[in-house]
């Protein structure tokens, strides 16, 4: 996801019909250069060297993006088959990280460990960031701690709720949906300078003394890890020992 | 004492694989990039129609993933399989000029 804009021009992409590293390869119409679609950069011609800024975007089930976004508008088109394109938490917790960053310079933290550390204090580059991960819609983020003067540091809130109609109707979410008992899960974090506590989806501060702030946004995309490892052979992985 | 570590650096160097391509590059790109269909034949939307929620929840079930794109209070979803077809949309989102990649 891009801003188009460059140096004051627009500019319109095309699709090469070139195949690079797995990945499709995008020319722009006015100068015809070559931009790989994963980075953003233009690797050939006029604009080679250019770099497109990238725009946060998220990876989330439409349910959810609907009744966070109600007035939201939606692409509609052919609806290609046998895609990985509906939900199915298993296979993104075992496959998915978070990449945090932009460009070449980013970090991959695995599903599977932010299903277990669903608020992670941590550092990406010199900036500090708190990673987060709403493991119900597998939606992961990643914030920065710096609100102006202060660091803040966070705490996950755990709170036991029953698993929704709508999970246990599923089949193809995970068993434990199914289970009877109430589940542990997060969807909020507290800081441990003020005791605010903040949505862990969007940033937000929901209560208490920072309530209406929110924490900067980092640019963090939802990918397939082997794909990520492909494309970002020197990038650092952040995973479970184990499983990675 | 010299001569054993020189030999250990030397080993050392034997051992180390061969360094990888660095991707990314013209000279990669020229390297191993291939041609599999004519320039524009895969089709790219720009300036796409869109529907409002309401509408797109008649096409979309809730489990269906989307990309959501959130700029100024503007707020834009891609469905995956939409763009699985598609690959690149070429579009306007608030003041902003976007493309869209998948």
């Amino acid at each position: 996801m891009y801003d188009r804009s460059l140096d004051g021009e627009t500019l319109t992409f095309g699709h090469e019909g070139v195949l690079y590293r797995n990945s499709f390869v995008m020319y722009d119409k006015g100068s015809e250069s070559l931009w790989v679609h994963v980075t953003g950069e233009a690797i050939k011609g006029p604009k080679k060297g250019s770099q497109l800024r990238f725009l946060p975007s998220v990876i989330v089930p439409w349910g959810f993006w609907r009744t966070e976004h109600p007035e939201t508008t939606v692409l509609l088109g052919k609806m290609v088959e046998g895609f990985m394109g509906s939900f199915n938490l298993p296979q993104r917790l075992a496959s998915y990280g978070l990449s945090v960053g932009e460009g070449r310079n980013v970090t991959l933290f695995r599903y599977a460990l932010l299903s277990q550390v669903p608020v992670l204090n941590t550092q990406v580059g010199e900036e500090p960031v708190v990673v987060t991960f709403a493991e119900e819609i597998a939606l992961g983020a990643a914030f920065s701690t710096q609100l102006g003067e202060r660091k803040l540091h966070f705490d996950p809130i755990l709170v036991l709720s029953k698993p929704s109609a709508a999970s246990e109707s599923k089949s193809e979410l995970p068993s434990k949906s199914a289970a009877v008992v109430p589940q542990p899960t997060v969807s909020t974090m507290r800081d441990s300078e003020t005791g605010s506590v903040w949505d862990i989806r969007n940033g937000r501060c929901l209560r208490g003394p920072l309530a209406g702030e929110r924490l900067k946004p980092l640019t963090a995309t939802a990918w397939l890890g082997k794909r990520w490892v492909h494309f970002f052979p020197e990038g650092k992985v952040v995973g479970l020992p184990k499983a990675d | 004492m010299i001569l054993l570590c020189t030999s250990i650096l030397a080993l050392t160097a034997a051992q180390e694989p061969d360094t990888p391509p660095e991707i990314f590059t013209e000279a990669d790109y020229d390297a191993v990039a291939e041609q599999v269909m004519p320039r524009d034949a895969f089709p790219v939307l720009t300036l796409p129609e869109l529907v409002d929620a309401k509408t797109g929840s008649e096409t979309l079930g809730d489990e269906e993933l989307v990309i959501g794109l959130n700029l100024d209070g503007e707020t834009r979803a891609y469905p995956l399989r939409v763009m699985g077809g598609v690959e690149l949309v070429n579009d306007v989102c608030g003041d902003l000029a976007t493309a869209v990649s998948w």
